[in-house]
């Protein structure tokens, strides 16, 4: 567990907190809009009438549209999708096991570039894409320095 | 045996975390200005079975008085419309309608043409 956890440091502080830039952004943007929307939070919109880690109805719907596996089991890799976004999003935000929640960012953000923008013309795919690439360096890197991983790790160490 | 039960409980746990959906009705009432040369009259919205694509259209029930009714299977509490007429959009640059469900299963939606009194 502590060799996921473990954050691979750069050589300054401030290298780690200008490389952190993204991921707080897209983890603060995935928790509070886009995952938020669709999966009950506490501060998801309220009309949107969600109880909590409930998926909006339509998701699934969307998802059994992609096909395949996710025809057969459309509930599941909604809530899925859901999940990883908006808790996701938290987990990225707070830098706590950023890798796991990195890797399943992942997923989510390829099933959304390959399943559903990518009719729409590769300019739709690019919101997908740059979540995609912040999440596959925070996958490679962890949290850095400014990560609850950081200070877990780093306190064990002693 | 328990990974499998773990399985089972995390798929029971998913499928019942959905969020339920219930049918309403909205009977949307539309007024057009008198003034007015209709041809065609017609409502979009947000929410299927309308969308932002394809209108519906409304019948004439008055000599300026156009009705609809839509049902919809949905999980939220409000919905979001305009009104076409002649293949006009209404409220231009201005926020759509937004239509609150009441808790009966008909809601009923008075509107002016143009006039968002929401």
């Amino acid at each position: 567990m502590k060799k996921i956890l473990t954050p691979i440091l750069l050589p300054s502080w401030w290298q780690d907190l200008l490389i952190a830039i993204p991921r707080l952004v897209y983890g603060y943007l995935l928790t509070t809009d886009f995952g938020a929307a669709k999966f009950g939070l506490p501060w998801s919109p309220k009309e949107n009438n969600l109880g909590l880690f409930e998926v909006a109805f339509w998701f699934p719907n969307d998802v059994a549209a992609y096909g395949g596996i996710f025809k057969a089991f459309p509930e599941f890799f909604a809530w899925m999708g859901a999940f990883s976004e908006a808790v996701g999003g938290i987990f990225l935000l707070l830098g706590l096991f950023t890798r796991p929640f990195s890797v399943l960012i992942i997923c989510t953000m390829l099933v959304a570039i390959f399943c559903q923008q990518i009719n729409a013309g590769t300019w739709n795919t690019l919101p997908a894409m740059g979540i995609m690439w912040v999440a596959l360096y925070t996958a490679i890197m962890g949290s850095g320095r400014f990560g609850l991983d950081y200070l877990i790790t780093k306190r064990k160490l002693k | 045996m328990r990974t499998l039960s773990l399985t089972i409980l995390l798929v029971l746990c998913i499928y019942g975390c959905v969020q339920k959906t219930y049918t309403r009705t909205v009977v949307y009432k539309l007024t057009v200005p008198s003034t007015d040369s209709v041809t065609t009259v017609s409502i979009k919205g947000k929410d299927e079975p309308l969308s932002w694509d394809e209108g519906k259209p409304l019948e004439k029930i008055d000599s300026n008085v156009y009705q609809t009714m839509v049902t919809y299977k949905t999980g939220y509490l409000f919905t979001e419309v305009k009104f076409v007429v002649n293949g006009n959009f209404e409220l231009e640059n201005q926020p759509n309608r937004i239509v609150n469900f009441s808790k009966s299963d008909t809601t009923f939606y008075n509107a002016v043409f143009g006039v968002n009194g929401n």
